[in-house]
């Protein structure tokens, strides 16, 4: 196997056997054919004028562990030019943390692996075992090493973070991940590091990632956002999550975002500032279908529908009267299995007024009537019995348990 | 603005300084622990006031070297473990952190000799107390709460308060001890010097320079923060400082007028005399007992911490012992080592607690210099870069603390005592 750190400091020695200088980085360079990146030359320190230099792979006649010959004298060698995002190995990669896509999780790149296949030598991915420890700090012979396994992620199950990431695209794996797990990397990460790869992800995932994240970071991902891209992103998240972020964010900050919602998005958001955290109010929704008593299934399954993209969820729908009385629910289950001329009204479990709450009640209360009655979801009613809202599950569940 | 709107606009900007304060306050305390206290004792007990003016320099460095490392945690928002690795390459965040473990090591032995001392007023056996101790951090920090130990702890540390107070009864000479404080003197014999570099090594350790750093960026603290941090951290020098400022004075009133030299913490404890009377004693131990461990909780952590981070093994203590192996093991090792040193028969206790600040003013020059090439680089801290002023402060106390340490090297070697 051949590792980058066992270059770095090596000679390089041409084939008049006079030392150039000694290895500073190698250069790899992707590509669309190739999975992995190919080493397209290696910079070194020249000797005498202590500048950097570099050298074409074709030039290398042999990559040696003590030296590595060139073909040719050194004057004969023409430099090659690097590009722009050309990766310069040992100072964008050796040594910085890195997402191991796999696992979901931050890591620091000990080493870098090389595969040399028809002339070309690629970079097949990063070692972050302890085994890279060891060997890098030149122990790597000591036989009792050998008991450490080793680590590799291959190089496109990994995500390169920070000052890095402007030269790769964010890579679809990352993207694919689940909206949680993305979120716990990004708390992993350093800051400036999350900031910068939030910024390269497209505003419907950030507003996914964004519902994840915990409290202290939700702040903290806006940094390098500019006031339209919060915007944007604000406009993909549901008005619960929003209040929620809102309250947490000092008065000036937050009449800014409000601002800038539409109108009527901007109406629940301040009714809901209303509500604390710890109440019935504070953990409410408002994405939730309402229907009337007197449409029938087939109507309702249409709305469902429609409404299905923008939604986070839906299990329920809720009936109400004409004068906007909760009257009771209809799970997807007895909607599907209902006939479509049927109206909702005959088909819909009654809520009686006691397995509802107001906006004021205690989470603790919203708790114990969901367990008692066995509810996913609960309606939050105004004194005079309109629907206003309703708490769900996992919402419940992210108020009993905001550190999970 | 209503008048309504002007007060809570006040009452914003005080919660906002209170929610940043901690890291300082916090550090400073820890600073007061069993190291602590016993080379404050014995730079007063032995020297009298002729080493005050160390300790004025010292504070001076010491809000100095926080702010630095406040400023680097701002910026990079990571701790001075991954920003080593980032810019020094492996082998010498390897260096580093060797330096820091050697030196933390030291220190965790001086807090669990401060236990066994504490007890060791009371005639209470170190066989049975440091074994109790080291299985209640272990314990608490494996599987407990940190925070609210760490919360007793900096509590009951309070205690030193009464130092100050004490400070006020024996009615000493301020005006001696102010000119004292302007008054460089220094002995060339090993004892004076090895004193004076535990006085600078108990003060500005290894361990706090990476401390503060980790604790600003874990608290989740941005640039903007950066004035209320600053003025935490001088703030915290200034008052850990005061705190030594007046058991220096204390037991030089009490003890060196008197030629009583300290050979145990019995002795220091009678330096409290004139507050406590016989209680002294009982308030020494007390006080001994809980800066001990405080020190004794956060010193595993903050090198576990520190380790696990340069090297990319997973930490924290949302891990459990499958997923943070290396983690946990740290720390068991930070905490079962020193221990069994000190169960070591005959070892002087006061001895180890002065041995182990000197040996982390020996080994700050090194973590030092890292912090000043990280802070000098524009590339890493951008606009935030030292100031000249800043830069000049740091490295005199550098090549003081080195200057300092080859002469007792050599002094020492020349055999004059």
């Amino acid at each position: 196997m051949l590792f980058l750190s066992q270059f770095i400091k090596v000679p390089i020695v041409d084939s008049a056997d006079i030392t150039a200088g000694n290895c500073v980085d190698f250069i790899a360079r992707r590509s669309t054919e190739d999975k992995y990146p190919h080493i397209i030359g290696i910079v070194y320190k020249d000797r005498r004028t202590k500048e950097l230099k570099n050298v074409s792979f074709d030039s290398i006649e042999n990559l040696g562990g003590d030296e590595i010959t060139l073909k040719t004298v050194i004057k004969k060698i023409q430099p090659f030019v690097i590009l722009e995002n050309d990766l310069w190995l040992a100072q964008h990669i050796l040594d910085k943390q890195i997402v191991d896509l796999d696992g979901t999780r931050v890591v620091r790149v000990n080493d870098i692996r090389f595969g040399l296949s028809d002339n070309k030598l690629h970079v097949l991915g990063v070692d972050i075992s302890t085994r890279g420890i060891i060997r890098r700090l030149g122990l790597g012979k000591l036989r009792i090493f050998s008991l450490l396994k080793p680590a590799f992620i291959e190089w496109d199950k990994m995500q390169i973070v920070g000052k890095s990431l402007k030269l790769t695209n964010v890579t679809q794996e990352l993207v694919k991940l689940h909206p949680a797990d993305l979120a716990n990397v990004l708390e992993t990460l350093n800051p400036s590091h999350s900031g910068e790869l939030v910024q390269s992800l497209d505003p419907i995932t950030v507003a996914k990632v964004f519902q994840e994240l915990k409290p202290e970071f939700k702040r903290d991902i806006f940094r390098r956002f500019t006031q339209k891209q919060i915007e944007v992103v604000m406009s993909h998240v549901p008005v619960d999550e929003l209040v929620d972020y809102l309250k947490t964010i000092n008065r000036k900050d937050r009449d800014k975002i409000i601002d800038h919602l539409s109108t009527a998005k901007k109406k629940e958001v301040e009714e809901f500032l209303h509500y604390p955290d710890d109440t019935a109010g504070g953990i409410m929704s408002t994405e939730f279908v309402r229907e009337n008593v007197e449409i029938t299934v087939a109507e309702a399954l249409q709305n469902v529908r429609k409404l299905s993209h923008t939604y986070r969820s839906i299990n329920y729908i809720y009936i109400v009267d004409k004068k906007d009385h909760f009257l009771g629910v209809v799970s997807l289950r007895t909607l599907i299995s209902s006939k479509p001329t049927d109206k909702v009204g005959k088909i819909m479990k009654r809520i009686k007024a006691h397995q509802t709450v107001h906006p004021d009640a205690t989470i603790q209360h919203v708790a114990t009537l969901m367990t008692r009655y066995n509810l996913l979801s609960l309606a939050v009613l105004e004194k005079d019995s309109t629907l206003l809202g309703v708490v769900m599950v996992d919402d419940l569940m992210r108020q009993l348990l905001p550190h999970a | 603005m209503t008048l309504k709107e002007k007060t809570r606009g006040y009452k914003h900007k005080i919660l906002f300084f209170l929610s940043v304060i901690g890291p300082g306050i916090i550090a400073a305390n820890a600073d007061n622990d069993a190291g602590g206290i016993s080379t404050y004792s014995i730079v007063g007990a032995h020297y009298g006031l002729k080493m005050l003016w160390v300790l004025l320099l010292i504070t001076v460095s010491l809000a100095i070297t926080q702010e630095m490392g406040v400023r680097i945690g701002l910026v990079t928002r990571q701790g001075l473990g991954g920003v080593i690795r980032e810019n020094f390459g492996l082998k010498w965040v390897a260096l580093a952190m060797l330096t820091m473990l050697i030196a933390n090591m030291g220190t965790i032995t001086a807090e669990f000799s401060g236990v066994a001392a504490a007890f060791g007023i009371f005639g209470v056996s170190k066989y049975l107390v440091v074994p109790l101790a080291a299985f209640v951090v272990w314990m608490i920090l494996f599987k407990g709460s940190f925070k609210t130990s760490q919360r007793i702890f900096l509590i009951f540390s309070a205690f030193y308060i009464v130092y100050i107070i004490n400070g006020f009864i024996i009615k000493p000479d301020f005006a001696e001890a102010t000119r004292a404080l302007f008054t460089p003197h220094i002995e060339w014999t090993t004892g004076f010097l090895v004193t004076m570099i535990a006085l600078i090594g108990t003060t500005i350790t290894p361990w706090g320079q990476f401390f503060i750093q980790s604790y600003v960026v874990d608290k989740g603290l941005a640039i903007k923060h950066y004035k209320a941090e600053k003025t935490e951290v001088f703030l915290g020098a200034f008052i850990t400082d005061i705190v030594s400022f007046f058991i220096i004075i204390s037991t030089a009133t009490v003890l060196y007028k008197h030629g009583i030299r300290i050979t145990d913490a019995g002795d220091a404890a009678l330096a409290l005399k004139p507050l406590a009377g016989e209680f002294a004693q009982f308030l020494f131990a007390f006080g001994l007992f809980s800066a001990s461990m405080l020190g004794a909780f956060i010193l595993p952590v903050a090198t576990a911490y520190a380790i696990c981070e340069a090297f990319g093994w997973e930490y924290g203590f949302n891990t459990t012992w499958k997923t943070g192996k290396i983690f946990y093991t740290i720390i068991l090792v930070s905490i079962a080592l020193p221990a069994i040193l000190v169960l070591i028969p005959k070892v002087n206790l006061i001895k180890i607690m002065i041995v182990s600040q000197d040996i982390n003013g020996i080994l700050l020059p090194i973590i030092l210099i890292f912090v000043m090439k990280i802070i000098n680089n524009k590339d890493v801290m951008g606009e935030h870069v030292n100031k000249p002023i800043g830069n000049i402060i740091a490295w005199l106390t550098i090549i003081g603390i080195i200057a300092a340490t080859l002469i007792l090297v050599v002094t020492s070697m020349m055999g004059l005592n």
